[in-house]
């Protein structure tokens, strides 16, 4: 007599084991619900090929399961740079040489020399990378072909020591700092940039590489952190930025740095090429963002306003150019209805689009008119958020006024580092 | 900075003079600037960074 069926008491334990099964015999719906329980399957026993798609729903993973350790998910970080993509140009086109250190056209970016020819510095919105609406130009105009040891041309940015705060400088948890940016010259080499911690005197160098010339090139740097020298948490200068474009031997004979010190001046700015030995050599920047990390992110576009907000923290102006022509008068004007006694002082409160960053330096440019004014002033009160602007040493008539009559009139308060 | 010259100002209340030490009128780098007497504006840093090195001085307001 065939046997044709078994029930599982005629099955000793045990004696089914795996190599006896074939494989794929044991299908899904042979499985009662529930026979599978998490503690007959080994560890590791199920790859990520074994799961199809779409096979993992929601409701099949319990509460606080998917914890941080297991997510890649990472975001771009804060930029620490104001003005980093040079959208924002406030202040007048600077075309200087000799031993000078001035803010060029782009806010808060200055332009230091010594004895590297004649440079300007220039914002430019026709010779930029895809993407971007505006770089920052350094052209050497005069060159100098044969620089004095101790010369030197770089662009500085300075932070408040308070917004490098985050790279905990001088802890044990201190943290990397990222570089990026967008950069382009005629001339192709090395190239140097330098953070400096201006609370200790601690700087480290680093090189970067333009190979093609009169192309823009993506570049991205990281500083170490510094276990040593905590930087001052306050509006003072707590940090700069720099890039070189020119320098003499004193400075660039030594290697690039790999840790924070306080080395010789030969590392300050190793193998840099030298932008001025040729006029018109052209060194254009643009999307650079420094923040807290150990690999760069990508650089988000603030908008505009965002970054003119910023700027005006640092600087800001009244323009001539800024309204229409009224019969030459350009949109700004102060006036007294009466002077009876001369030596009067009015004076009219003035608030500041931002909070400034010290209580700002004042100055007026330009040919603006006059009549019975004395000087234009602040005449009254001067804060971190206004000040009173108007007429010191008017004279006796039936009024006085300031008035921008030229579009390169300009009224600005200045508060940079 | 190239500080060529340095003059307190005075801060007046209608005509009257509130201070004659209320900022200092400088020409820095060829501009003429109006200077706060506060220790963070970079301009005034100078101005006492020069005095103190004995090269500028300060005149007294007109």
């Amino acid at each position: 007599m065939a046997i044709t069926k078994l029930n599982s008491l005629a099955i000793p334990a045990d004696t089914v084991v795996a190599a006896d099964i074939a494989d794929g015999s044991i299908t899904a719906a042979k499985l009662a619900d529930d026979a599978v329980t998490s503690a007959k399957i080994a560890d590791d026993a199920v790859v990520a090929a074994a799961i199809a798609d779409n096979a993992v729903v929601t409701a099949a993973i319990a509460d606080d399961a998917v914890t941080t350790a297991k997510t890649t998910v990472t975001g771009a970080n804060p930029n620490l740079v104001i003005n980093g993509s040079m959208q924002v140009a406030q202040k007048p086109t600077l075309s200087h040489s000799g031993t000078n250190s001035a803010y060029g056209e782009v806010d808060r970016w200055m332009s230091e020399l010594r004895n590297v020819g004649t440079y300007s510095v220039t914002k430019s919105t026709s010779v930029v990378p895809e993407g971007f609406s505006s770089s920052l130009e350094v052209k050497c105009t005069t060159a100098d072909a044969s620089l004095d040891a101790n010369s030197y041309g770089h662009l500085t940015y300075k932070f408040e020591g308070r917004d490098v705060q985050v790279f905990k400088k001088g802890t044990s948890n201190a943290i990397a700092f990222a570089l990026s940016f967008w950069v382009r010259s005629s001339k192709t080499g090395t190239y140097a940039t330098r953070l400096r911690d201006n609370t200790n005197a601690r700087y480290i160098s680093k090189n970067y590489t333009i190979s093609s010339a009169d192309t823009w090139e993506y570049k991205t740097v990281i500083f170490p952190a510094d276990t040593t020298g905590a930087i001052a948490n306050s509006t003072a200068s707590g940090m700069s930025l720099y890039f070189w474009f020119s320098s003499g031997t004193d400075y660039t004979s030594g290697a690039a740095g790999t840790a924070w010190g306080t080395a010789a001046s030969s590392t300050l700015a190793p193998s840099q090429v030298n932008l001025s030995d040729t006029a018109n050599a052209t060194w254009y920047l643009t999307g650079v963002k420094l923040e807290a990390a150990a690999a760069c992110t990508a650089y988000e576009m603030p908008t505009y306003t965002e970054e003119l907000q910023k700027c005006q923290r640092y600087y800001w102006v009244i323009r001539g150019d800024d309204g229409p022509d009224y019969s030459n008068n350009y949109g700004f004007v102060i006036q007294w209805s009466s002077s009876r006694f001369s030596g009067w002082n009015p004076f009219f409160p003035v608030v500041y689009p931002q909070e400034m960053r010290a209580i700002p330096t004042f100055s007026v440019t330009g040919t603006l008119g006059s009549s019975n004014g004395g000087t234009l002033n602040c005449t009254g009160y001067r804060t971190r958020t206004q000040c009173g602007l108007g007429m010191t040493g008017t004279t006796a008539s039936s009024g006085a006024y300031w008035n921008m009559n030229s579009t390169d009139d300009r009224i600005q308060w200045d508060a940079e580092l | 900075m190239n500080i060529t010259s340095a003059k307190w100002e005075k801060v007046y209340a209608g005509d009257a003079v509130l201070s004659d030490q209320a900022g200092v009128e400088a020409v820095i780098d060829g501009e003429k600037l109006s200077v706060p007497v506060h220790a963070d504006n970079r301009h005034y840093a100078e101005i006492l960074k020069q005095v103190d090195a004995g090269t500028l001085t300060i005149e007294d307001a007109d």
